[in-house]
């Protein structure tokens, strides 16, 4: 049988290609954040070559501090998106489910919640998953504008799905 | 035939997303840029723990200060008098006063001894060098203190080890550098009630290169110290302390920075001095700043207003926002018992008091100063030295330099020199010197002795004295007591004296009006190689007399600087005491220029001035008014 291309044909299969691709791009942009903007010595994934770090660039001015975020968010949920495929309201769980799990790791850097979060193994100096958790509780500190940057990085990985037709 | 369906997978591929979306959150620090978020597991044990707050502010604030004051307590114990004693030709085991000089004067490779200290205890000391006419680096000096006393004011006991580390220069002269690692263990030393102890090891360098500049700096990991029921250990400090003993009074600069533990206060934290600490002669320091920080970013800034008042800055949560300022003191700070009287401070008092205080202090500097004078070779003492005497000897008559003399006797076990246990007393009768006139008995117990060419030296010891008459800069006062003093001549570009005194009780008299001091401290800095001579002088103790109703604290806030001009109407042209009486009622004396003063009242002890006066020292000083020192002299 011969299949004859359609509109909603063209656009799943653009969003075949620059669903995941946009995710990547995403995710090479927040790392970008990080590698030319923030301090590597204070960042757990560039600590190890924290020596060779340059001048910042402050290449994103006053987004940079945000950034990360929305870029984080933005792909998180649209890798969410698409592992849900086919799922009813993928789009719509996706982004929310991503949203509140990084509304949750936001919040637990909160003053409020560190006593949760201190304890003998945070002060052993042992890395452990735990410990990883509980430093990264304790020592971060809550900030609003990262969990406005995730929201609209969820909302807009949300359109984003939307407009190019994840494959339902 | 298999197809891959990413359906299959998509409940795996979920869980495996999330779980990476969260640890790569963890690993980014979750996106904020903060200065405290950092993600890296650091060394969290490497993290100060104590919190710092608006509670606990002031203590650990004291605590700091507290420990490296005594860090440099213990740099000046062991490396003190260096230069002084360096180039000296005998050996004097006294105490750890003295041990990095001692090394100095070794004439044995490998020689032990044990020697008495002067007012008992012993020190078993072992030296092993390599070359005696060369120091070299690796010498070694071990004393073992078994309640050690030399009249220095304090007993030790416990071990200390030197190794020299550094040497640079030539130690017989003022420009050199030399460094000793030290090894402190079971150390306790014995202030009157207080004990302090210390174990650890450290760096010490005295650094004379930029003479007359002298920077002595502790560099080590740990040290712990033992004192008022608490132990505190510092851990990678730097504490670095430069005297520039080029200016009347010596200016310091000190700077530090290091970890600290208390067990009382029951955990660590990190300072540092942002700004540096400078001070004057003896005086608490006027200006610097120093930051400690605690756990969770917590911290205090010292911030130094001047050389009485402190601000502390706390910031509890570690914002970056002071959330309580503290006034408070360096008496505060130091944990000084304040120096307050029993006496009401009352407007109708206050001219009593500021003249029997000014008495008081002046005369207890003028009389104390006499003794270390002695020992010049002008003096009685320092011509007994030059007709090479020894054992027992005397009475001599000895004649002073202008006119009159003095009977001289005693007891001196090296010839051409004092040591420690030598015992001077001198009866003078109409002895004047210059512009000094002195009547009345000396009796000197002499602790040690030092000297280098140019006639520099340095005498400690006890002195007692029985109505000793002194007469110099117009005023006449006599004395009555026993005190321990350090008489330090130094010479360099200009003559230079620097004397410290001190009296659990003495007598004063002076205008047929006599005041007793207790507690009494007195430095005095006096540039004699220049006319007229200047001194600055700082104070403390407390006075009553029979016209004072109770006694009276004073403490210098800043040094009295003043001239020997001759003229009793003059009095210090600079300078501020500060006067307490009960319930924190309080008077300034103010120099504002060598004949007039201010006094700021403070009556109720609120802190504010609630009078001020202005008066002459011509009003307060006795001067000579009973002509008894012009009959005299």
């Amino acid at each position: 049988m011969i299949r004859v291309a359609t509109d909603g044909f063209r656009h799943e299969a653009i969003g075949k290609i620059a669903l995941p691709g946009s995710t990547i791009l995403a995710l090479l942009l927040g790392i970008a954040v990080y590698v030319l903007d923030r301090d590597w010595a204070t960042t757990l994934f560039l600590a190890p070559v924290a020596s060779y770090q340059p001048d910042s660039a402050g290449l994103f001015g006053s987004l940079g501090p945000i950034l990360p975020s929305f870029f984080h968010a933005y792909a998180f949920s649209l890798l969410l998106i698409l592992a849900l495929g086919r799922a009813r309201y993928a789009r719509q769980i996706g982004a929310v489910a991503w949203f509140v799990v990084a509304a949750g790791l936001e919040a637990v850097q909160a003053d409020y919640f560190h006593p949760l979060f201190i304890s003998p193994d945070a002060q052993s100096g042992a890395w452990t998953v735990v410990s990883s958790i509980q430093i990264y509780a304790v020592n971060g500190q809550f900030d609003p504008a990262d969990v406005a940057a995730s929201l609209f990085g969820c909302i807009a990985a949300f359109v984003i799905a939307s407009v190019l037709e994840v494959p339902k | 035939m298999n197809t891959f369906n990413l359906k299959d997978f998509s409940g795996v591929a979920i869980v495996l997303l999330l779980a990476i979306g969260v640890a790569s959150t963890i690993a980014t620090g979750g996106g904020s840029s903060g200065g405290s978020v950092s993600m890296i597991p650091p060394p969290t044990s490497d993290d100060p723990t104590l919190a710092i707050s608006a509670a606990n502010g002031e203590d650990v604030s004291s605590a700091v200060v507290l420990a490296i004051g005594i860090s440099f307590d213990l740099g000046d114990i062991t490396g003190d008098d260096l230069i002084a004693e360096a180039a000296g030709d005998t050996i004097n085991l006294s105490a750890m006063k003295g041990l990095a000089p001692l090394y100095f004067k070794l004439s044995d490779p490998l020689a032990q001894a044990i020697e008495g200290c002067a007012n008992g205890g012993t020190v078993d000391v072992t030296l092993t060098v390599q070359n005696p006419n060369v120091p070299t680096v690796g010498d070694r000096i071990v004393a073992v203190f078994d309640n050690c006393d030399d009249n220095l004011g304090y007993v030790i006991s416990g071990t200390a080890d030197l190794t020299l580390a550094d040497l640079q220069g030539d130690v017989a002269t003022d420009v050199f550098l030399v460094s000793f690692d030290i090894l402190l263990t079971d150390i306790a030393v014995t202030e009157g009630m207080e004990t302090v102890t210390a174990d650890g090891s450290f760096t010490l360098t005295i650094d004379s290169l930029d003479f007359p500049s002298v920077t002595m700096s502790l560099v080590g990991t740990e040290l712990q110290f033992g004192a008022d029921g608490d132990v505190v250990t510092m851990t990678d400090f730097d504490h670095t302390l430069t005297v520039d003993a080029g200016v009347v009074p010596d200016a310091k600069l000190a700077e530090a920075f290091g970890r600290l533990d208390s067990q009382t206060l029951g955990g660590t934290v990190d300072y540092a001095t942002s700004t540096a600490i400078q001070a004057s002669g003896d005086i608490d320091p006027h200006t610097g700043v120093i930051v400690i920080t605690g756990a969770d970013g917590s911290s205090v800034r010292i911030v130094i207003v001047d050389s009485t008042s402190v601000t502390l800055e706390i910031d509890a949560n570690g914002d970056d926002v002071i959330d309580e300022y503290i006034d408070t003191s360096w008496a505060e700070l130091n944990k000084e018992a304040p120096v307050v009287g029993t006496g009401l401070i009352t407007s109708e008092n206050v001219p009593i008091i500021a003249r029997e205080v000014f008495n008081a202090v002046t005369g207890f500097g003028s009389v104390t100063v006499a003794a270390g004078g002695q020992f010049t070779p002008t003096g009685v003492f320092g011509q007994i030295k030059q007709q090479a005497m020894s054992g027992d000897f005397g009475p001599f008559s000895v004649a002073c330099i202008t006119s009159g003399g003095a009977s001289v006797s005693g007891a001196i076990s090296a010839a051409g020199a004092f040591s420690a246990n030598d015992q001077l007393n001198a009866d003078f009768i109409g002895c004047t010197r210059d512009n000094e006139g002195l009547e009345g008995e000396m009796n000197v117990a002499v602790s040690s002795f030092t000297e280098t060419s140019g006639d520099a030296y340095l005498v400690t010891g006890t002195v007692a004295q029985d109505d000793l008459l002194r007469f110099i800069d117009g005023s006449c006062h006599a004395g009555t007591g026993t005190f321990n003093t350090s008489y330090d001549f130094v010479f360099s570009t200009t003559g230079l004296v620097d004397m410290d005194s001190s009296a659990s009780e003495f007598s004063v008299w002076s205008g047929g009006r006599s005041q007793t001091l207790n507690g009494a401290t007195v430095n005095a800095q006096i540039m004699v190689g220049q006319q007229p001579v200047t001194v600055t002088r700082t104070s403390s103790g407390t006075v009553t007399s029979e016209d004072l109703d109770g006694s009276f604290g004073y403490v210098s806030v800043s040094p009295d600087v003043f001239l020997i001009d001759g003229d009793a109407a003059t009095g210090p042209y600079s300078g501020e005491l500060l006067v307490s009486g009960r319930d924190n009622s309080s008077i300034r004396m103010v120099a504002l220029d060598e004949r007039n003063l201010r006094l700021d009242i403070d009556f109720d002890g609120n802190s504010t001035v609630d009078e001020q006066a202005m008066t002459t020292w011509a009003t307060l000083g006795y001067g000579d008014s009973f002509g008894i020192c012009s009959m005299r002299f």
